[in-house]
């Protein structure tokens, strides 16, 4: 037989101001929510998807911003908590490579390296050839030339050794940027690779293998046995 | 909220200009350094100069390297090239002053055709035929004086305007007239007896 | 006195000789690579020199432009001087991510240099309103209107951007999606709506 049990008068008032103020904050963070986005119909399911990802530390900026892509391309709401949650994976794998410390900006680098097809091995290289430095433009480099064809151990290498030579943020960036738009122009991923790679002083064959000063912890397992040749194919005959 | 209507910017589109308004927006942001722009260039323009160095050279490596030296000069060329000049003699001129060099240097090749378009609806009887006769037209080409054959190729293949092969060239434009009546003589004689004409 | 040979046979030579060949991908890339090299050798040739000039960004046009919209995307560097119209056109441009593109890229806090200075050109004469949106408006249309030239009919913006890659699109009237053709396209595996790539930051 089921107990029934009489809340006493004080107890059912701290339970209904609780639940008053649970209520209060959670309309509170709905309307929060809601006016970043600019939608003032904000489906509440989407609030959970952002509050669960901000009780973990993820930032709630780039979720809402993705909600009012959602919302600006039209998307209906199943799609853009599809999509979120994504994000929010992506978001939850980039903390747990580059740790908690990581900025937002640096966490958007590393989500959207994962996007391009990046992997957790990639992105902790990455981090730690950085040495302390902001990772943002090494990661957004590397994810180029992830999306634009070159091979993800080749990629982390070419990244890896422009830090190795100090390159600013800005250089990696332009490094990214080259090899990108010479791809969209018809060159082999990694032959435009390997010549922007030349631009900046590295020889291609410095940057076939991954440092044997990273920690061993960190080092990709396959860097040093590329599943594709080097290009070593040059124009035929200088002009 | 208005439903969101999207540009059907992948559909086929209108064309907003000729061939050459086209071209002339790509050799402009190819001057100003667009890597993508020259690529375009290139895509315009790879397939004819590639056919002209092969019946000028009849080699597919000496070809291709010939077709990407022109290309290189062309880049360096563009800014002095003026747009108001036609731009195709001016290619062509490039390209057939890398194919005299080349042909200058080349070694003498077996009779190997490694180009050839073999039709596809061609029986085996008929793509014999078809290849030997595509083999006598490129032994007799490559059997004539090399202005004569630059010059019949540009008209007749390329069907240049006797100005635009006098830029082309730098020949005058009845010497360009004889190099083609030569090399069609040449090439009626020759080719008369084969069967298949 | 020469004739112009029209005859028969010279005109059946010469159609066997009309078949344009088959091209090595790998001999197109050749030469592209060469030229490439040949920029190289320009920029460290003149990187020796001050230059103070507006850097034509991206877009490359197209000879087949959108039906409603031209749109030309110039950027100065630091505020330089009066940007040019960079418009070339294209046949086709392909996907720079066939994959799945990243979206934003820019490195915000990095040091990745100043901001430049990124004016965005857009030809609708009938539209009423148009906004740019993209990664770096957090895509929101209020961020960066655009405005009329009552004389030309062209929207304009300016935005302020940081090194990197960024994904943007116009929107006209709240319900017409544009993204530039001229642009490489950024596909969306999120939402199917690509919108178009904006590079920022070269060598």
């Amino acid at each position: 037989m089921k107990r029934l049990i009489r809340p006493s008068l004080g107890v059912s008032s701290i339970a209904l101001v609780l639940i008053a103020a649970l209520s209060r904050g959670a309309v509170a963070q709905t309307s929060a929510y809601a006016a970043g986005v600019g939608d003032t119909t904000l489906d509440v399911s989407l609030v959970r998807v952002i509050d669960g990802a901000s009780a973990r530390g993820i930032p709630s900026a780039p979720l809402l911003a993705k909600v009012r892509e959602g919302r600006l391309k039209r998307a209906n709401t199943a799609r853009i908590r599809s999509a979120l949650a994504s994000l929010v994976a992506r978001l939850d794998s980039a903390r747990a490579a580059l740790g908690p410390a990581a900025s937002t900006d640096e966490l958007v680098a590393g989500a959207d390296a994962f996007a391009a097809g990046a992997d957790a091995t990639a992105v902790r290289a990455v981090r730690a050839a950085s040495a302390g430095r902001p990772v943002s433009a090494p990661l957004g480099a590397l994810a180029q030339l992830v999306a634009s064809g070159v091979p993800g151990p080749r990629a982390v290498a070419m990244v890896v050794e422009l830090l190795r030579r100090n390159a600013s943020p800005a250089q990696v960036l332009a490094f990214g940027n080259s090899v990108e738009s010479d791809v969209v122009s018809g060159l082999p991923a990694e032959e435009a690779a390997v010549l922007r790679l030349h631009s900046f002083g590295v020889n291609a064959g410095d940057a076939l293998t991954f440092p044997q000063d990273m920690p061993a912890t960190i080092r990709p397992g396959n860097l040093n046995t590329t599943t594709t040749p080097p290009p070593q194919k040059t124009p035929k005959r200088r002009p | 909220m208005p439903p969101l209507r999207l540009v059907p910017h992948d559909a086929p589109r209108q064309e907003d200009g000729s061939f050459a308004e086209t071209r002339s927006l790509v050799i402009h942001a190819a001057r100003a350094g667009d890597v993508r722009a020259f690529a375009t260039l290139v895509d315009m323009y790879y397939a004819r100069c590639l056919r002209f160095a092969l019946h000028m050279l009849a080699d597919r490596s000496d070809a291709e390297e010939a077709v990407q030296d022109t290309f290189v000069r062309v880049y360096r060329a563009l800014p002095s090239y003026r747009e108001q000049d036609s731009f195709e003699p001016w290619l062509f001129r490039i390209l057939g002053n890398r194919c005299r060099t080349a042909g200058a240097k080349q070694r003498r090749h077996a009779d190997v055709m490694e180009y050839g378009d073999v039709p596809e609806r061609a029986t085996a009887a008929g793509h014999d035929r078809e290849l030997a006769w595509r083999e006598e037209i490129e032994r007799a080409l490559r059997s004539l004086p090399v202005e004569q054959r630059e010059a019949f190729l540009m008209r007749h293949v390329e069907g240049m305007s006797y100005e635009d092969m006098a830029v082309a060239t730098g020949a005058g434009l009845s010497a360009l007239k004889m190099r083609v009546k030569r090399a069609c003589d040449a090439l009626r004689v020759q080719l008369t007896e084969v069967d298949g004409v | 006195m020469v004739f112009e040979e029209q005859d028969e046979t010279i005109e059946r030579i010469a159609a066997r000789l009309r078949p344009l060949p088959e091209i090595d991908p790998a001999a197109r890339a050749r030469v592209l690579v060469a030229v490439a090299a040949e920029r190289e050798r320009d920029r460290e040739r003149s990187r020796q020199l001050v230059r103070r000039r507006p850097i034509l960004i991206g877009s490359i046009g197209v000879a087949l432009a959108a039906a409603m919209a031209f749109v030309a995307v110039l950027a100065t560097r630091d505020g330089g001087s009066a940007p040019r119209v960079a418009a070339a056109p294209t046949t086709s441009v392909p996907a720079a991510s066939p994959g799945g593109a990243p979206a934003a890229l820019a490195a915000r806090e990095t040091g990745a240099g100043a901001l430049q200075q990124i004016q965005l050109v857009f030809r609708d004469p009938n539209a009423t309103r148009v906004s740019v949106v993209g990664d770096f408006t957090g895509w929101d249309p209020t961020k960066a209107v655009m405005t009329r030239d009552s004389g030309s009919g062209l929207w304009t913006a300016t935005v302020s951007l940081p090194a990197g890659r960024h994904v943007y699109a116009f929107l006209v009237d709240d319900s017409i999606w544009v993204r530039d053709p001229r642009a490489p396209a950024a596909p969306d595996a999120d939402f199917g709506r690509p919108g178009s790539v904006l590079l920022v930051g070269r060598p």
